[in-house]
């Protein structure tokens, strides 16, 4: 018999709990590397990712910081799949990508296998998502260089 | 006053229960279909309407798990795919974005088509082994972008034999889109099932990919909160035929991305250039 507001309160996250484990038995493959640093004493992240689903591989970039900055972005960022031959099947560059008077800036790019096979008797062998990100704060720059590359 | 905390908690609990025993079930055993349309909700059915070649007659559900349908497109492959002599496998991708025709790598100049073409010849021996292959990746304007060659020396010279595994008949079966879906969930939101389309019986596999986050692909307006692709196998052959995937976007519309159909064919002999290929002129 629950007779306190607590036990009733613990009781509902653990079915809260049990849900969310329950759903999320899906796990794409892959993972992100952050690179932290401060420009005029303002905190920034500098994240890239990969992951990996059973149709698509998903890149990101992210950049941000605690609180507002002049430029937040990245200068350049590569996308690519490389094969064990090392053919290139899938290759994409962007460039000067931001937001301005922000504290976060995000792209991503979901690239479909089947548009991009390797080419006959190889594999893919690496993902990567790469490239400087760009931190501007007045006339300070910060262009930290983060590099993911799965697996 | 304690009414409404007892009603959400048995409902929680309800639930919970009943998605331990989904999640439980064991291979082999049958997903019901009102179970699989709750985990993916109204695509399978727009999925076979965009697919114009398959008219199915007749829908069954495959009581098989990932692991399970892997193997039997396998075996199925090893009995009636291949034959001894030349095969002409011919894989043809459609992209229906709006993004470039194709795109170079600065590197090394490299061409990444939009929409491509690959034939490829394989000369299979007795023991239904591939001893050499030429495969060649073409623009939808029949320019060659790409090509790649193999032998063990039992026709024409030796090159680079050591990459014939990669060669084999289960390269030609996609099976990579079985061990993704086995990696990502055991290959539990995925479904088989059985349609017929004239004297022919297809394998449909369909999965779907969802998102913790919307993002984007090139060419396509709006961003993507989940993916879904549904492929077709010639059940008595183990053949992979076509596929489609779509991106679902953050409004409920489904965008299709590609569609890829694989033809194979039994030749006597592939044409003369590609024969001279394995006399040593081709540039790797």
């Amino acid at each position: 018999m629950i007779t306190n507001r607590h036990q009733k309160r613990l009781i509902l996250w653990l079915a809260f709990i049990l849900l969310v484990t329950q759903f999320g038995e899906s796990s794409a493959g892959g993972g992100s590397k952050t690179v932290s640093g401060s420009i005029s004493g303002i905190t920034y992240f500098a994240e890239k990712s990969v992951y990996t689903y059973t149709n698509t591989w998903t890149a990101s970039v992210k950049s941000s910081t605690v609180t507002n900055i002049s430029i937040i972005g990245y200068t350049w960022w590569t996308v690519y799949q490389i094969c064990t031959n090392d053919v290139y099947s899938y290759y994409i560059r962007s460039e000067n990508k931001n937001n301005r008077n922000s504290s976060y800036y995000e792209d991503s790019k979901y690239v479909y296998y089947k548009d991009y096979p390797c080419p006959g008797g190889s594999y893919i062998k690496k993902t990567a998502s790469l490239g400087n990100h760009q931190f501007t704060l007045n006339s300070t720059h910060q262009y930290p260089y983060v590099e993911y590359v799965y697996p | 006053m304690y009414r409404k905390p007892y009603i959400v908690l048995i409902a929680l609990l309800v639930l919970a229960a009943g998605f331990i025993l989904l999640m439980a079930q064991k291979p082999g055993e049958a997903k019901s279909e009102a179970a699989a349309q709750t985990a993916l909700p109204t695509a399978v059915g727009e999925v076979i309407q965009a697919a114009q070649s398959v008219t199915p007659v007749m829908a069954a559900e495959v009581e098989m798990s990932a692991a399970q349908v892997r193997e039997a497109l396998v075996e199925r492959a090893k009995q009636h795919l291949f034959k001894p002599g030349w095969v002409m496998v011919r894989e043809t991708l459609t992209n229906f974005t709006n993004r470039e025709e194709y795109v170079v790598v600065p590197m090394n100049g490299q061409i990444i088509p939009k929409n491509w073409v690959r034939e490829t010849w394989l000369l299979v021996n007795e023991d239904l082994k591939v001893v050499a292959g030429y495969s060649v990746v073409k623009s939808f304007k029949g320019e060659p972008l790409l090509e790649t060659i193999v032998s063990d020396g039992s026709f024409g010279k030796m090159i680079q034999p050591e990459n014939l595994p990669g060669w084999q008949e289960e390269h030609w079966l996609y099976l990579d889109l079985f061990e993704r879906m086995i990696e990502y969930d055991g290959g539990k939101s995925a479904t088989f099932s059985l349609i017929e389309q004239g004297a022919k019986r297809l394998l449909r596999v369909f999965s779907q990919d969802f998102y913790p986050s919307a993002g984007y692909t090139e060419g396509v307006e709006g961003a993507i909160v989940s993916s879904f692709s549904t492929s077709y196998y010639d059940w008595e052959t183990g053949q992979f035929l076509l596929s489609e995937d779509w991106a679902v976007l953050t409004d409920g519309s489904h965008k299709q991305i590609n569609r890829l159909e694989v033809e194979v064919e039994y030749s006597p002999a592939p044409p003369a250039e590609v024969v001279a290929r394995f006399t040593g002129e081709i540039k790797q």
